[in-house]
């Protein structure tokens, strides 16, 4: 295996799994999200030469990602917004919930799920890259290529619509509380 | 509830729960390490130049733009309506022009409407006596050389045959042709999918349209011919091959595809992963069922030859128009109708040579809209 097929990899096994999910939350369909990520990736490669260092390396990456999927979406013909997408992977162990304890889970992921694929894509993306993919909103700002205000106007609105979601809200008091 | 009561640490959790539905594919990597393999370097150089693509596009965009205007420039419609598609590789190891004979090449369309008003029908060899004349006999030999080339690869091809001819028959001839022309579909194996008749004034005409096989359309096409005086005709053959092959494989993916999810229906415990995974059996059976309709569709265009005849019995001798009379017209008379006429042919004038500038400008927005696409994708290629 030569140098860049090592470099490929290491960046792999560093961000893949975090892009793939990411990909995932923004296009609601796995297998769409693996090829947008298979492609974001060879793009990454392909102009290796390109990449920023230091701190822009996590925005340039996620704006590959960011573009990938779109185009995946655009090919497509439409974000899928189905929530039922049967498990396809095996999920990484964790330390062994429970049984009720995954039963919760599962029905936060779906109810999440099925919020999130209701929000326009300007809103989920910006989100998803903040909430899950841990972004600063200046490095979302990259990713998405928009300003810094817009993507904070976004968050807003989509930290909103959330909120006011009728499905979460018994989450957002439960977990508010047990913080609390 | 407002947003201050949902903080970033619980919309972390959620998100987190929601992604950690998504296990990541066992085999992703070694995908993705097998396609940069593949990829490489070739294809990275192919848009590493977008300036150079757009300058590329510039220059055909010039070129074809020069060309019309020396097409318009000159006055000149073609010579002859023949056109043929320069992919065909049987020609050109040939030394053949592209010019094929019509209805045998795929690709092809040829149209002599008018042009064989004059010439006598049911000629010995149409494929090749339906060109313009002129031609020389090495040109001829040529392209009877690369029709038997075509031919050899005929049997694998699916080749659509569509045609049109109008027919002119004497007077009460013109329902005696119709009857003729469904005897010699029905003759050579074929149908006749559709039959119209109508009369306007004292000049009744009739429409039919004759399916015939593909192997015959050639000689259905001469028979008809020889049914009356050709007006009109038109006839094209278009490769629909690779149209067919794709279909097909789609077809056997997406039953690869159904297969698949039935073992996984098989596997379900719950309600949700039954509904969910028959939810896609249906979705790719659907899907299964509207390919073998296209397939259907185009297996059936390639199997028989549409062949449209249109009869018209032939009009009464137009009796010559009366001279004008001479009329004695006063100066004022005269001056006037100098100056319709001279507004007349400046309105004429400007019309003709609106069209040389429309073309023009139609050329220049696909060029602009064509570099406009290259900047696009040479600079997304960028990240």
């Amino acid at each position: 295996m030569d140098e860049l097929t090592e470099s490929l990899e290491q960046w792999l096994e560093a961000w893949y799994a975090t892009a793939y999910r990411t990909a995932c939350l923004v296009l609601r369909d796995p297998i769409a999200a693996e090829d947008a990520v298979q492609e974001a990736f060879l793009r990454v490669w392909r102009f290796r030469d390109s990449i920023p260092v230091g701190d822009g390396r996590k925005a340039w990456l996620y704006r590959v990602v960011v573009n990938a999927c779109m185009s995946r979406g655009r090919v497509d013909g439409r974000i899928r917004s189905r929530t039922t997408d049967f498990e396809l992977g095996p999920e990484p162990a964790s330390p062994a919930p429970q049984p009720d304890e995954l039963a919760e889970q599962s029905e936060l992921s779906t109810l999440v799920g099925q919020a999130l694929a209701d929000l326009p894509e300007n809103l989920r993306v910006p989100l998803v890259l903040r909430f899950y993919a841990g972004l600063s909103e200046r490095e979302i700002a990259t990713a998405i290529q928009r300003r810094p205000g817009t993507v904070k106007s976004r968050l807003h609105a989509g930290r909103r619509r959330l909120a006011l979601d009728p499905r979460l809200a018994g989450w957002v008091s439960q977990l508010e509380g047990a913080a609390q | 509830m407002n947003d201050n009561q949902v903080s970033d640490e619980t919309l972390e959790s959620w998100f987190a729960a929601a992604a950690s539905e998504y296990g990541v594919p066992a085999d992703a990597f070694e995908k993705v390490l097998s396609a940069a393999g593949e990829s490489a370097k070739p294809r990275a150089a192919r848009f590493q130049h977008p300036r150079l693509v757009a300058a590329a596009v510039l220059i055909i965009v010039a070129a074809g733009g020069a060309t019309a205007w020396n097409g318009v420039g000159h006055g000149g419609t073609p010579a002859t309506a023949t056109s043929a598609s320069s992919s065909s590789s049987a020609g050109a190891a040939h030394g053949a022009p592209t010019v094929r004979s019509p209805g045998r090449t795929p690709g092809s369309t040829t149209d002599f409407s008018n042009d064989v008003a004059a010439a006598p029908a049911a000629p010995p060899a149409p494929a090749v006596s339906a060109l313009p004349t002129g031609r020389s006999a090495s040109f001829t030999d040529a392209m009877q050389g690369s029709a038997k080339n075509l031919g050899a690869t005929a049997d694998s091809a699916k080749i659509v045959h569509t045609g049109s001819l109008g027919l002119t028959v004497a007077k009460g001839q013109v329902s005696p042709v119709l009857t003729r022309l469904t005897s010699l579909a029905t003759g050579v194996g074929g149908y006749v999918s559709s039959s119209t008749t109508a009369e306007s004034g004292s000049r009744p005409t009739g429409t039919v349209v004759l399916r015939v096989p593909a192997g015959t359309y050639d000689t259905a096409l001469t028979q008809a011919r020889a049914l009356g005086t050709v007006n009109s005709t038109s006839s094209s053959a278009k490769d629909v091959t690779g149209s067919y092959t794709d279909l097909q494989a789609r077809e056997t993916a997406l039953k690869k595809t159904r297969d698949h999810y039935l073992t996984l229906l098989a596997k379900a415990t719950t309600i949700g992963e039954t509904l969910s995974v028959q939810q896609r059996v249906d979705d790719a059976q659907t899907q299964i069922d509207q390919l073998q309709g296209q397939l259907n569709v185009l297996g059936d265009q390639a199997s028989y030859g549409t062949l449209s005849v249109t009869v018209t019995q032939k009009a009464p001798a137009v009796v010559a128009a009366k001279t004008k009379p001479v009329h004695h017209q006063s100066g004022m008379s005269k001056a006037w109708h100098r100056a319709v006429d001279g507004f007349v042919t400046g309105v004429e004038a400007l019309v003709a040579r609106s069209g040389r500038a429309v073309l023009v400008l139609i050329v220049l927005v696909v060029g602009l809209g064509l570099l406009r696409v290259a900047w696009k994708v040479g600079r997304r290629r960028l990240v």
